[in-house]
């Protein structure tokens, strides 16, 4: 089946972007710079943007979006994904608001949770709504834990990314930052998620590795195999292997020498495994019964 | 009530009458069909060689996928005649009908935007008297059209002709429930599953 690349993209974008809101919202609740989460969050919402706006493009025309938007209680598959795509965004607006002068209290634990459920939903159900049994590689659930896995990874890596970057965080909760005169990036790293950010990253990474091979398991390596360098290239050696290096490299003295260029590797692994998986996913698509594709109309009429 | 067609290939000849008399009859473009006929063969070794001929189109799914993925309901199951049928103005385009068919009769058209197929010629139907116009247009008549909960209707009576082993639906991968028979008699050739 022809690669639907505004699928791909939506689906690793949208579920990127939910990671990253479920790092934002587990620094709220285990401890971080709310420099970090706020910077994360407007990286959030400008992937569910560009995520959603690739998604339009797979419509016959932008404006058919509204018809969708109008359905959402049909809990197809799309509609799930288009509620969760507003929900994602609506947390996250809330939390930028509700943090915008400082601390917002209770009502900024309440978001964070939310952030972090609906972040981890919408990776994957932007993967469940394949799961049809007219598509025989696509029905299974490793392909929604594939989905969730990848863009967790990249959510978490950009994450890491975005507190790299932050390397004058404003606010006391930083304080092992403010007292860093060496290497600010790492200090800030190590101390987002109550310094547990990159043992969460190679959480991340673990789920994204199993998913992929799960899924690649699934299709069987015949099947996989006949997509090469999408699997063996763009999954197994850049989606697992090189996500999960940048993961456990997290966990050494890396980490502390070169947070933002570890971060940054990671990320772009995870986003060229990611995309790898999907177009796995479209190019391995053989329907149950392709009546029409397999008739060889009447040669006699050239029809 | 149950409107869908009946096909027996005991007398089908592969002609593609159906097809013809289909894009004909709704002006369907150069590259788009509603149906299509199949060659299923030839399989054995001579001289115990059989092949058949498959007619292909929506098979009127009693529970049917396609609908059930519409993020827009412009897929829908007529409640009056059970027939499946596409509100192109709800339309959006987003090809999930296409890609939920287990059995790849949907087609999308690129200058409407949206996706088509089979209508049982809903615009002959719909009043309760016509027939499709491949069924009207079949040289051999090999194909039937009327309501399956019917005993009088043309489907059952010709249905009720053949014994059960001669009586086929297209594989079902969930819970589709295909409406669609085909008859296929043993002395003809062996039904495939294609599967």
């Amino acid at each position: 089946m022809a690669i639907q690349w505004p699928l791909v993209l939506f689906s690793l974008l949208a579920g990127g972007a939910g990671g990253l809101l479920a790092f934002t919202g587990l620094s709220e609740l285990l401890g971080g710079s709310r420099t970090v989460r706020r910077r994360a969050s407007w990286v959030a919402l400008a992937l569910l943007v560009v995520g959603g706006l690739a998604s339009v493009a797979h419509l016959a025309s932008p404006l058919h979006a509204i018809s969708a938007v109008t359905n959402l209680l049909s809990f197809s598959g799309i509609s799930i994904e288009l509620m969760l795509l507003g929900a994602n965004f609506i947390v996250g607006a809330a939390y930028l608001g509700l943090t915008r002068e400082g601390d917002g209290g209770a009502a900024t634990k309440v978001f964070a949770v939310l952030a972090v459920v609906c972040g981890i939903a919408i990776g994957f159900f932007c993967g469940h709504g394949y799961v049809i049994d007219a598509q025989p590689t696509w029905s299974t659930e490793t392909l929604p834990l594939a989905y969730l896995g990848t863009a967790l990874a990249l959510g978490a890596f950009l994450y890491a990314l975005v507190a790299g970057l932050a390397k004058k965080p404003a606010g006391a909760e930083v304080a092992r930052a403010d007292s860093s005169d060496g290497a600010p990036a790492a200090t800030v790293v190590a101390s987002e998620l109550g310094g547990k950010l990159w043992l969460a990253v190679l959480v991340c990474c673990a789920l994204d590795a199993v998913g992929i091979v799960a899924y690649g398991l699934f299709l069987g390596f015949d099947a996989a195999g006949a997509h090469g360098a999408l699997f063996w290239g763009g999954c197994v050696v850049v989606g697992v292997a090189g996500v999960l290096a940048c993961g456990v490299a997290g966990m050494t003295a890396a980490a502390t020498k070169a947070p933002v260029p570890l971060a940054a590797v990671g990320a772009a692994c995870a986003f060229v495994g990611g995309i790898a998986l999907r177009m796995l996913m479209w190019a391995a698509a053989t329907g149950y019964l392709d009546l029409f594709s397999h008739t060889v109309p009447s040669v006699m009429l050239n029809l | 009530m149950r409107k869908g067609l009946l096909i027996n290939l005991d007398r089908c000849s592969g002609c593609d009458s159906c097809i013809v008399a289909c894009k004909l009859e709704n002006d369907l473009p150069l590259g788009h069909f509603y149906n299509k006929v199949i060659a299923v063969g030839p399989t054995g070794t001579f001289p115990d060689v059989e092949k058949y001929w498959l007619p292909s189109q929506c098979q009127q799914c009693e529970n049917p996928a396609c609908v059930h993925v519409c993020p827009t309901a412009a897929s829908y199951r007529d409640p009056e005649t059970g027939m499946v049928l596409i509100d192109k103005e709800k339309c959006i385009g987003c090809q999930y009908c296409i890609y939920a068919c287990p059995y790849g009769v949907r087609q999308f058209n690129e200058d409407a935007g949206v996706v088509q197929k089979c209508t049982l010629c809903a615009q002959i139907t719909a009043d309760g008297d016509g027939v499709p116009a491949c069924v009207h247009n079949c040289n051999c008549g090999a194909r039937f059209f009327g309501d399956y909960d019917d005993p009088d209707s043309d489907v059952c009576r010709e249905l009720a002709k053949y014994p059960d082993e001669a009586i086929h639906t297209l594989p079902d991968p969930g819970n589709a429930k295909p409406l669609t028979r085909y008859i296929l008699s043993p002395k003809i050739a062996s039904w495939k599953e294609l599967v």
